[in-house]
């Protein structure tokens, strides 16, 4: 028995987000490897069915904390969960790659001292050793790291496993006690984006737009296309400094790194810092008026062409098939 | 104020990346080096805070000989002072923030700046994990940055919004893109860069938590599929997506 594999979970807007099961069913998996069980972290925000929901995804025991506050916000945690690390004595602990898990998992590395690895890919245990496959040079290689000492504490972006059930029933509840945060800033104000559209980190699909969309207004038509897919919308970094699209929306090596099943890049060249944000897409369809554009040379599907006649025309071919033409 | 800014020399993004024959490490022969570009916005924003309210910018690296490099450009940049902390090997995240963590604590800070990641290694720690290792708050990610009696208020972006986050000084903040335009190096700092006396510490590194044990190169797409041009390929696209791709 190797002890435990903890996750941290994260909670947005009364439920969990799908980050926590894409990582209790890595979870599950090491698990299964190392003969250790899986112990959910809620938190800070207690919840009532926490034992019933995230038990169905392999949970075997869920941590929560009495007295916690109603924040969501994962970076609260670091002090909460030192005794717990102490107590349980995981072999790892995996955290959502979100900023606020990003931070938490920092923190709690240099508090407890342990190795910390983000943006894995991959996570496995054989021969009493855990071993990770993650990125480097933006996605231009591929490493296989060996994570010494215990606990490991890996962080994993959204998106990158697959969430699939499959616990064996309801988890046990554990209950430890907050500790409030030391030295935390304080929240001034937080500003909803505007709901309909999924997180680019999150979503399944993604039309994103480049120079060649040429205006702020013309992003129109690939926002019409998302919202047939139920799609998030991106942008190159040509799109974004030329303010049509907000700083949060660019995708690439000084942007957001996306894992969607399907991306669909109108208009943009393709270069290399705009493709270290998509090589892990699943499938990468390209829409480009130039026959020589590299993002041709790159994605699995390409359409030669204006986008501003195929984009709309593939809109009302969709919406038909939906029965929504 | 006391400004510190961390700093990483990393391969050019354009560079092609070779892994060595002993499929551990990449060809570091002959590879353009800048410095990092999310460390950029750090030094400009130390900058601008300095011509704001005074003090000094004091920029710091760990890394190989040649990283001096990226300092030089800090102090081109208009940074008035640095320290290299010279080591061979690459270093984990852990490591990376304690030999910083040990200068900068003996330096004394005000505000530490570094980048949101380094764009190698990809690993986005070292600004909490300096933060815990100094005691004092860290924000990630900044993008928007003001001082305001003694505290900093901070805005980023998070999944699902934008937040407004202020604590007090001392601090950590990562810099994200959109937090300014970093200037060009003069042809004055140039020069003033190059003659530079620049103090070296070498890293005094215990063993290492991680170990990579190969490096190999992402799986090759099997070659882009042309699916004709314009409106014409629209409906074997539209194919594509129901039947393959399961996605409508
Ligand atoms: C350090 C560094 C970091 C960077 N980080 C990023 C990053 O995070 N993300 C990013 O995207 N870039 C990044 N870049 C910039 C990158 O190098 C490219 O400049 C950028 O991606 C180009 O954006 P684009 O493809 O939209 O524009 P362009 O390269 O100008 O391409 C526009 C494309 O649109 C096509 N087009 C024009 N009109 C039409 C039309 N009507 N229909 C169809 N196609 C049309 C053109 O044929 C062309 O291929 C970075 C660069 C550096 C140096």
């Amino acid at each position: 028995m190797a002890g435990s594999v903890c996750v941290v979970t994260e909670q947005f807007d009364g439920s969990f987000r799908r980050v926590s099961y894409e990582l209790l069913t890595a979870a599950r998996r090491l698990a299964e490897a190392a003969s250790a069980e899986v112990i959910a972290i809620v938190g800070p925000k207690t919840v009532a069915e926490a034992g019933a929901t995230l038990g169905a995804y392999g949970a075997n025991k869920v941590v929560q904390f009495a007295g916690a506050p109603e924040s969501e916000d994962l970076s609260q945690l670091c002090e909460s969960l030192v005794p717990v690390l102490q107590e349980l004595q995981p072999m790892c602990v995996l955290v959502p790659g979100t900023v606020h898990g990003q931070e938490l998992a920092g923190r709690l590395a240099a508090r407890v001292g342990a190795a910390a690895v983000s943006a894995v890919l991959d996570v496995s245990y054989a021969d009493g050793a855990l071993t990770v496959l993650r990125p480097l040079y933006g996605g231009k290689v591929l490493a296989t790291v060996a994570v010494r000492g215990t606990p490991a504490i890996v962080t994993v972006r959204p998106n990158t496993f697959g969430a699939v059930a499959g616990g064996s029933g309801p988890a046990e509840g554990v209950t430890f006690a907050w500790v409030p945060p030391a030295r935390a800033p304080e929240r001034l104000h937080f500003r909803k984006s505007a709901a309909g559209r999924p997180e680019l980190t999150e979503a399944d699909i993604i039309v994103s737009g480049g120079r060649g969309v040429g205006s702020a207004e013309n992003f129109r038509v690939l926002e019409e296309l998302a919202d047939v897919l139920g799609a998030a919308v991106g942008a190159s970094r040509a799109a974004v400094d030329a303010g049509w699209r907000p700083q949060a929306d660019q995708v690439g090596q000084t942007g957001k790194v996306v894992s969607p099943k399907l991306y669909i890049a109108c208009g943009i060249s393709g270069s290399v810092q705009h493709w270290a944000g998509i090589s892990s897409a699943k499938c990468i369809v390209g829409i480009n008026k130039d026959p020589q554009a590299p993002i041709f040379s790159r994605a699995d599907y390409g359409i030669v062409g204006d986008l501003f006649e195929i984009v709309p025309e593939l809109t009302r071919q969709v919406k038909a098939l939906k029965g929504q033409g | 104020m006391n400004l510190v800014v961390a700093v990483k020399q990393v391969p050019d993004t354009e560079a092609a990346i070779r892994i060595a024959p002993d499929r551990k490490d990449i060809d570091r022969s002959a590879l353009p080096m800048i410095l990092n570009p999310y460390d950029e916005f750090a030094v400009e924003e130390a900058l601008r805070l300095r011509e704001a309210h005074g003090g000094s910018v004091w920029v710091v690296t760990v890394g190989p000989p040649a990283a001096v490099d990226v300092l030089r450009t800090a102090i081109a940049m208009g940074a008035d002072d640095a320290l290299h902390i010279v080591t061979e090997h690459s270093l984990d995240a852990l490591t990376t923030a304690a030999l910083l963590a040990q200068q900068i604590k003996t330096h004394g800070f005000d505000l530490v700046l570094t980048g949101r990641e380094a764009i190698d290694d990809g690993y986005g720690l070292i600004a909490p994990m300096l933060a815990e290792m100094l005691e004092v708050p860290v924000v990630t990610l900044v993008s928007s940055l003001k001082l305001e009696d003694g505290s900093l208020i901070a805005e980023r972006d998070v999944e699902g919004g934008r937040e407004t986050l202020r604590c007090a000084l001392p601090a950590v903040v990562s810099a994200q893109k959109g937090l300014n335009e970093p200037r060009y190096p003069s042809l004055k700092g140039k020069m003033m860069a190059k003659k530079k006396e620049i103090p070296t510490v070498s890293a005094d590194v215990s063993e290492a938590k991680l170990e990579v044990l190969h490096l190999g190169y992402p799986p090759i797409r099997s070659g882009t599929k042309i699916l004709g041009e314009g409106i014409q390929a629209v409906p074997e696209l539209v194919r594509i997506l129901r039947d393959e791709l399961k996605v409508i």
